[in-house]
């Protein structure tokens, strides 16, 4: 589905992310670990667009131009931020409604001369914006602003909204982050459904637990390079997996 | 079927209370020549702020020039109406304006906050020269004299009291349009372009697009504006449209409260009616509005419209309590 | 070639005071993210303070200039208390619109004050001529030049080598570290907000003599110094100064042989054309963490 080739990312001479490679089929949940600084949340980035990146991306084997987060969601890749990146603003229904995949007279034509067209299919996206709220289980605060969202509430509300786009590829960024266990598994629950329904998934996170239940495979990055992939278990006997997270080895050998 | 809040409000029953309670009470304020005036000012001062708010409230455009589009508007509609009829004078207004804000709109499209102020408040500094400077278009030193009197269907608007009828008529027409947008998605696009623009693109929402549009529509409503004060008046010269006014839209939306349709006209309101509340101390008038713009800001940052709209909301709600105490 | 002189030497006085203009804002600018419309009117007030005490008070002209540029210091420290200090934790743009406020305030205590008649401000040094290359140049813009040049080096100065200067430097790297290292906040912004009134009042008081001043003298001013630390890239002092020199030169060159009816245009079509070019600045302010 998604097959990124030879990202480079270069932040003032410093490569945040170098050479990085990356196929996901479709239908997978790629996790992708690694620590602190590694380029994982950069390689997410570069992939949306929202970094300026050199390499060549494709997604189902059509070419996306990097460095347009507007390209990047029009190829079908949908993002959910670390830091929940919500409209305080606006209701959570509206906040979902965004990323409508109906793109259609949402401008000037839709709210002057084409009105009964607009709300023929404001209508269905509603419906659908509702149907996923009702996903992430947030549809009883449809109508509250988002700025009254718990922490976790946000971040499902940013799923909801990942998901209203029906994305080819859905990019998370530590979805697990600041929740408690209980939250955790029901993260790990619901993410599973998502992909039961045909999805396909990245997954950047610490929670090692977390990862090990849901991936079918594991890409590690350090310094910005890709280290290590495949299965969960083998990744994490993989020698330079270890060193890289517990820091000895390689140095004491050389 | 569950409805976004944004369509839930009613806006149309609120501008037909408007209208209603504004031809009632605005004939009846209109005691003097003044204040004749002084109403006639509010009405089309609301219709360029009200474009302010499309710009500035909705899409988060710090624009720093409606004032000149104002000017733009009223010389191309004074210049027009030389040959040909008023009507089409405010409609060449309209595309001259909304033209001239789609080039500045589209040449800076990706400035932001400050700098997107400063290119517009450059664009007002330029224009206003050329204006000045352009003396065939606009008149000796940009003044332009013997603009025609509004007339539609055959009727002459000469009166201050018949303009008021005239105003109100184009402010409720700007009124309605206004709100079509506030009950569509295009709000919501807005909202999100001007709070995240980088994540609304990643959603799909054409950022540059939707701030552009309402860039230019603002614009339109500036031009439309300055070419009534042109018709109404007879005379505009660089200086009706200068510095003080620039400031002055500014006060009046955000006195008035950003975030509603409601801000610009209460905003408008009470920068035209406060020198005349002021009577005796009119000198002082420019630090009254300062201080008032800080208290304002410091206390109720929704400005006045926002303060207005929270009493219903606590009375009721006292209430509510007090009688579920009784029954309780 | 003596009007090349001549205009050349007026482009670098004038850009010598957009110079002590910008750098006016970009200390507040860097000392607390404040980005102070009201600046132009504290260039205008400073002129306005100078025309009072030399004039109402009768001093000396340069101490009642000493005495104008100590007034504006109060003046800054008065604006940091009552429309800064309050609005500490409020969003950037809640900031922006307070000084909004202070300017339309500043503009109406000066119109009840001295009125809307433009005054005049006498200069140090009259109306001497100096001859260079056969061009006659007022001396004035020669002390221009170097009390600006002067400002400037001190200022650098400061900034690069005195514990002010390092907290400043801190606070515009990254407020909430400097915070939490025991930056004090409070002081610094004080100081910024008296540096940066005292500057604008310098330059105010250093231009004032060439022309008159009224309540947009220092409106215009602040534009177009906008105009040359947006050039200048907005980050580095040394930028604004010569962007500052850039525009000034522009300025007077352009006016002075192509179109003098538009002179004053073209530092906003600079201004215009360099956001155009360069959007963001040089300087991302809305850079978010994602």
């Amino acid at each position: 589905m998604l097959k990124a080739e030879q990202i480079t990312v270069t932040f003032g001479g410093v490569r945040a992310v170098s050479d990085v490679s990356l196929a996901v089929p479709a239908g997978e949940l790629l996790g992708l670990v690694g620590p602190n600084g590694s380029g994982k949340t950069t390689f997410l980035n570069a992939v949306c667009g929202i970094v300026p990146a050199r390499g060549s991306l494709t997604v189902a084997d059509r070419p996306v131009r990097l460095g347009r987060p507007n390209a990047a969601c029009r190829a079908g890749i949908a993002r959910v931020f670390q830091a929940p990146q919500t409209y305080g603003e606006l209701s959570c229904l509206d906040n979902v409604l965004l990323s409508t995949s109906d793109r259609r007279l949402l401008g000037l034509t839709g709210a002057w001369p084409a009105r009964p067209a607009m709300w023929k299919r404001e209508r269905a996206r509603w419906a659908f914006a509702m149907s996923a709220l009702e996903t992430v289980g947030l549809e009883s605060c449809a109508l509250e602003p988002a700025s009254l969202l718990s922490y976790g509430q946000q971040r499902l509300l940013e799923l909801a909204r990942a998901l209203a786009g029906s994305p080819s590829i859905l990019l998370l960024d530590e979805p697990s982050a600041g929740l408690n266990d209980a939250e955790t598994a029901a993260l790990a629950a619901l993410l599973g459904a998502v992909r039961a329904a045909g999805n396909t998934l990245v997954v950047v996170d610490h929670k090692i637990d977390f990862l090990d239940a849901l991936c079918d495979r594991l890409v590690v990055l350090e310094l910005g390079r890709v280290i290590a992939s495949g299965p969960p278990d083998q990744v994490w006997r993989d020698d330079r997996v270890i060193s890289a997270y517990l820091g000895v080895a390689s140095d004491a050998e050389h | 079927m569950i409805r976004p809040p944004d369509y839930r409000r009613r806006h149309f029953p609120a501008i037909a209370a408007f209208v209603v309670l504004t031809a009632v009470i605005g004939p009846l304020l209109s005691t003097s020549r003044a204040d004749q005036f002084l109403v006639d000012l509010w009405l089309v001062y609301s219709i360029a702020v009200l474009g302010f708010y499309l710009v500035f409230g909705l899409a988060g455009r710090f624009a720093f020039c409606q004032t000149f589009m104002m000017a733009l508007g009223g010389y191309t509609s004074a210049w027009v109406t030389r040959d040909h009829s008023f009507l089409l004078g405010v409609v060449s207004a309209i595309v001259v304006t909304a033209l001239a804000a789609g080039l500045v709109g589209f040449l800076i499209r990706k400035a932001q906050h400050f700098y997107f102020a400063m290119a517009t408040f450059a664009v007002t500094q330029i224009g206003m020269t050329i204006v000045g400077q352009a003396t065939s278009f606009t008149g000796p030193n940009g003044q332009a004299t013997g603009i025609a009197p509004p007339s539609l269907f055959g009727h002459v608007f000469l009166q201050d009291a018949d303009i008021f009828w005239l105003f109100l008529g184009v402010l409720t027409l700007c009124l309605i349009l206004v709100a079509f947008i506030e009950r569509s998605p295009l709000r919501r696009e807005a909202v999100a372009a001007r709070e995240n623009g980088l994540v609304a693109s990643l959603s799909g929402v054409g950022v540059q697009r939707v701030q552009l549009v309402l860039f230019m529509l603002g614009s339109a409503f500036g031009g439309v504006s300055g070419s009534l004060i042109g018709h109404w008046q007879g005379v505009i010269s660089t200086d009706s449209f200068g510095t003080d006014l620039s400031i002055g839209i500014f006060l009046m939306l955000l006195l008035g409260g950003v975030d509603s349709i409601w801000g610009a006209l209460i905003g408008a309101a009470v920068y035209v009616a406060l020198p005349r509340l002021l009577s005796g101390i009119e000198h002082y008038s420019s630090i009254v509005y300062g201080v008032l713009l800080l208290v304002v800001v410091l206390a109720v940052p929704g400005g006045i419209a926002a303060a207005v709209r929270r009493l219903p909301r606590r009375f009721p709600r006292r209430f509510s309590r007090r009688v579920a105490d009784a029954e309780g | 070639m003596d009007k090349f002189v001549a205009l050349t030497a007026s482009g670098i006085a004038y850009g010598a005071v957009l110079a002590v203009v910008a750098l006016g804002f970009l200390v507040l600018y860097k000392a607390t993210g404040v980005v102070n419309f009201a600046h132009g009117d504290l260039v205008t007030l400073g002129a306005y303070l100078a025309v009072w005490t030399t004039t109402s008070l009768g001093l000396p002209t340069v101490p009642g200039y000493l005495a104008a540029i100590a007034l504006m210091g109060l003046v800054g420290v008065a604006i940091e208390r009552v429309a800064y200090a309050p609005l500490r934790s409020r969003p950037p743009m809640v900031v922006v619109i307070a000084t909004l406020a202070a300017a339309i305030v500043i503009r109406g205590i000066i119109a009840v004050w001295q009125g809307s008649e433009p005054k005049t401000l006498a200069g140090p040094v009259g109306n001497r001529v100096v001859h260079i290359a056969g061009a006659a140049i007022a001396e004035q813009r020669l002390l221009i030049t170097g009390v600006a040049a002067v400002a400037v080096l001190a200022l650098l100065f400061v900034f690069q080598r005195t514990p002010y200067g390092r907290q400043v430097r801190a606070l515009a790297a990254d407020p909430e570290m400097a915070r939490l290292t025991g930056v004090r906040t409070r002081l610094v912004a004080m100081g910024a907000f008296a540096l940066s009134a005292m500057l604008a009042a310098l330059a105010g008081i250093l231009i004032a003599p060439l022309g008159a001043v009224d309540l947009n003298f220092g409106f215009g001013l602040m534009v177009t110094a906008f105009a040359a630390a947006v050039l200048g890239g907005f980050g580095s002092l040394g930028g604004v100064v010569l962007g500052a020199l850039v525009i000034g030169l522009i300025q007077q060159l352009f006016g002075g042989y192509v179109l003098p009816d538009y002179a004053a245009t073209f530092p906003a079509i600079v201004l215009f054309l360099v956001i155009a070019v360069r959007p963001e600045g040089l300087l991302n302010l809305t850079r978010s963490r994602l």
